[in-house]
């Protein structure tokens, strides 16, 4: 039965993957999502699950294990944050072109140096150009539903690429929120059983996998897996839309909050929203048209349903929860991207926020659109990039 | 023990066509996969190396058996991935015929980088055989140096010189450190004896948990010898001591070979160019360091043997 | 084979990388790397198998037969010079070379 629970964001990862099942986790522990592991391995230990863990000696080897296991034909699933993804970084590009439906819930945390175990999006960013789908949550419920449609988007046959189901380190993670959490049959119902393709272990069609391109096929190869993940974007929305069918919730490439007359805009990733929502609520009673889209896919990035959504906008500030050192963030470049081509463009500006999980509170949102009520009166973006709240400014 | 007729008469894993060099003897560790023992499906795995790049540029593929290659220093994991896979497939039903898994690497990818992945893999208890093939040296990237290259070795990264006679220090002992894995076998072989090296495959295919075999593997390039010489070149390393061959099973040594003629180590070197410069009267301590060494090693080796005999009469 | 192995369009291609034709490598011509070639003297051959079990290129083909005692064995058919890349490990090994008497594999230079 469909019940409600009260539940930490990692929690809830781990119940899901008990509802999926895999045959195969590989996993190495990582503050903040080595709850993730710790409460599935109890999982196994009392046999709610017959998975089968590999406790691997690092991250690398962690994918490296994922990728095996994958490739010989089965449905796999790992955890991680921050440094073990970093680690893990030569094996991410591999899995996504060797099109192996990996699963991993990336517990969002900072990369070193210095070392910070608290929230901010360098992992999942640094990692933005590795070939996986990229999906985001602002809270344990939206995290659990993604996790439940991670399979069928990785596995669809138009796809087949691995797929990060991202949260923020310990805001989410690790504290209680109340979800629904569904039926354990109905969700196996929904994902369904995993097909392979070539699978090693098939010893009458001997496959090899990870042969060596010379300039002749590199190429080609690479553009069929951007055939891939072009393809995702709507597969992404084909299985939102059937996950609503099954469950009632509502899910797309990313959601428009009260975005249908709004002037000014915020758009941001993550938990940050959930305050962000709050603040426009608060700002809206007093007649302020104001919005928020909130990133749901970021890889694939949906150029022209975002530059849709954000028509008649004005003025847009993109918060970025972590630095491209050098550059502007990494959404913030994305939004520009988006909006180059739209006949109306809206003021666009960058601010860098909640590095190693300095978190903003409302007054500090309501400071933001208070910026930008400014720069749209006077018709001029004073300060294209800036961090928020850092002593010192 | 398989005879020659015996693996004559199978199946084998590796076909002709592809790119190792004139007269590599890895192919005679790859002729033998799928041909000493009967019953299981065999699956194997290559750590990046010359084996693998030679065998599979696509899109052409030697291997005849399902192989799979992911990257440099981890074939220990990814074998431990697709073993793990095995039996959970199995345990629900999916899978009914006995695997086994066989998992390659260079001593690059297996001394120095590929160290972690293969310590994780023994340790965890996979039913994987790893076979190092150890020619001394990153041969694949152009002969540079790894943990084991043979003290006085020119090698790129080691090269000599005015200043330098080669490669300085010992080299490691891996097949020690995988022995104080409390593994079930290890065994050191060669390839100018696959009998021998045959009887010890069978034997690390067939034992439930994990196997490890190091195999001198003499390189054309890297040697600096002749492309009908390796088998010569192998076999005189093994007859000077330089690679002992040996068993260890369930902790207990048991020396497969003890040469009857004392052949001086340099006897080995100087048939090899790598050495050639070690020749000079001034590197006459570094022969004679590197003749301790291998002695030094050899005597540890009969020393376990013995001690494992000895207990053995004991118990008897 | 050329139509076999002529350079494909992407979307012609396995997914992954995936080489399906497991040991097609069969099909690539390496007997063009060499500068000596083993020639096999069937006389002179005592079938020990060594050269089978030494050469890296899989070129010794073998063959059905008989041992002297009335046994099934195999035996050495003929050298596949398609894939023989002429290193000589054959030639250098025979037992029956190494005796100095007869020659079971001799080992000339190639004529191009």
């Amino acid at each position: 039965m469909s019940k409600i629970v009260a539940i930490t964001g990692a929690g809830a990862m781990s119940e899901c993957m008990r509802q999926i099942n895999p045959d195969v986790v590989p996993a190495f522990p990582i503050t903040p999502s080595t709850q993730v592991i710790e409460d599935f391995s109890q999982f196994v230990a009392d046999g709610k699950v017959d998975t089968e863990i590999i406790t691997v000696e690092s991250e690398h080897s962690a994918m490296s294990a994922c990728l095996g296991a994958a490739i010989a034909g089965g449905r796999v699933m790992t955890a991680t944050s921050s440094a073990g993804m970093a680690l893990m970084w030569e094996m991410l590009y591999i899995a996504a072109s060797m099109r192996q439906p990996i699963i991993l819930s990336l517990i969002n945390r900072a990369l070193s140096a210095p070392i910070n175990i608290h929230a901010d999006h360098s992992d999942a960013m640094g990692a933005r150009d590795a070939g996986w789908i990229q999906l985001y949550a602002e809270n344990n419920q939206e995290a659990y539903d993604n996790l439940i449609m991670a399979p069928k988007i990785a596995e669809n046959m138009d796809v087949r690429l691995p797929i990060m189901v991202c949260m923020d380190g310990f805001i989410i993670s690790h504290c209680v929120q109340t979800m629904q959490l569904e039926d354990d049959d109905k969700v196996k119902e929904f994902i369904g059983e995993f097909e392979s393709t070539y699978p090693l272990l098939d010893t009458v069609h001997p496959a090899t996998w990870g042969a060596l391109d010379l300039q002749n096929y590199y190429i080609e190869h690479k553009r069929a897996q951007h055939m891939a993940m072009k393809n995702a974007k709507k597969i992404i929305q084909k299985v939102s839309a059937e996950f609503a069918a099954f469950f009632g919730r509502n899910y797309d490439l990313f959601e428009s909050y009260r975005l249908d007359d709004a002037e000014r805009v915020i758009i941001a990733i993550n938990s940050v929203c959930g305050e962000i929502k709050e603040v426009i609520d608060d700002r809206r009673e007093a007649g302020d048209k104001v919005g928020l889209l909130k990133i749901r896919s970021f890889r694939p990035f949906p150029y022209d349903e975002i530059a849709q959504a954000l028509e008649g906008v004005k003025i847009v500030t993109v918060l970025d929860r972590s630095e491209s050192m050098g550059a502007y963030g990494p959404l913030f470049v994305e939004i520009r991207t988006a909006l180059f081509d739209a006949s109306k463009k809206p003021m666009v500006y960058n601010r860098i926020f909640g590095l190693g999980g300095r978190e903003l509170f409302m007054s500090d949102i309501h400071d933001i659109f208070d910026e930008n009520k400014t720069y749209l009166k006077t018709g001029k973006v004073e300060k294209m990039f800036d961090y928020l709240k850092v002593r010192g400014g | 023990m398989p005879s020659l007729q015996d693996m004559a008469k199978k199946e084998g894993a590796f076909a002709g066509g592809h790119r190792m060099c004139a007269g590599c003897p890895v192919p005679i560790l790859t002729k033998m996969l799928t041909r000493v023992t009967d019953g299981y499906e065999i699956v194997a795995g290559n750590a990046t190396c010359c084996l693998e790049v030679a065998s599979s540029i696509f899109p052409y593929s030697a291997w005849k058996i399902p192989w799979i290659h992911t990257a440099f220093e981890n074939v220990g994991a990814s074998m431990s991935g697709v073993e793990t896979m095995y039996r959970a497939l199995k345990k629900r039903g999916k899978i009914t015929k006995p695997y086994k898994f066989i998992a390659i690497g260079g001593d690059g990818g297996t001394y120095d980088i590929g160290l972690q992945s293969l310590s994780g893999a023994m340790e965890r208890g996979h039913d994987l055989v790893y076979i190092c093939y150890d020619n001394g040296a990153y041969m694949n990237t152009g002969v540079q140096r790894s943990s084991a290259t043979p003290m006085g070795a020119s090698t790129t990264t080691t090269p000599t010189g005015k200043q330098s006679y080669g490669r300085q220090g010992n080299r490691k002992d891996l097949s020690r450190i995988m022995v104080a894995h409390n593994i079930g076998y290890v065994a050191q072989a060669s390839i100018h004896d696959p009998v021998d090296l045959s009887e010890k495959l069978k034997k690390a295919i067939e034992l439930d948990g994990p196997a490890f075999i190091n195999l001198l593997s003499p390189c054309i390039p890297g040697w600096k010898i002749a492309s009908d010489m390796a088998v010569e070149v192998a076999r005189l390393g093994v007859e000077c001591k330089y690679w002992p061959l040996y068993e260890v099973i369930d902790g207990e040594y048991t020396i497969n070979y003890t040469p009857k003629k004392e052949v001086p180590v340099s006897e080995w070197m100087f048939l090899q160019g790598r050495f050639k410069h070690l020749s000079k009267p001034a590197y006459s301590d570094i022969i004679d360091a590197i003749q301790k060494e291998v002695e030094r090693n050899w005597h540890w080796l009969a020393r376990q043997a013995a001690s494992n005999a000895l207990l053995s009469a004991e118990v008897n | 084979m050329k139509n076999k192995y002529r350079l494909k369009d992407w979307q012609e291609l396995p997914i992954g990388g995936v080489v399906a034709d497991g040991g097609n490598s069969a099909d690539y011509e390496t007997g063009t790397w060499r500068t000596s070639r083993p020639v096999w003297n069937a006389e002179n051959c005592i079938n020990c198998l060594n050269c089978w079990v030494f050469c890296p290129e899989d070129a010794f083909i073998l063959k059905d037969g008989i041992s002297k005692k009335g046994t099934p064995r195999k035996e050495i058919d003929r050298i596949n010079y398609y894939h023989c890349k002429g290193c000589g490990l054959c030639a250098r090994e025979c037992p029956v070379n190494k005796k100095g008497k007869k020659i079971a594999i001799d080992y000339v230079k190639e004529e191009h």
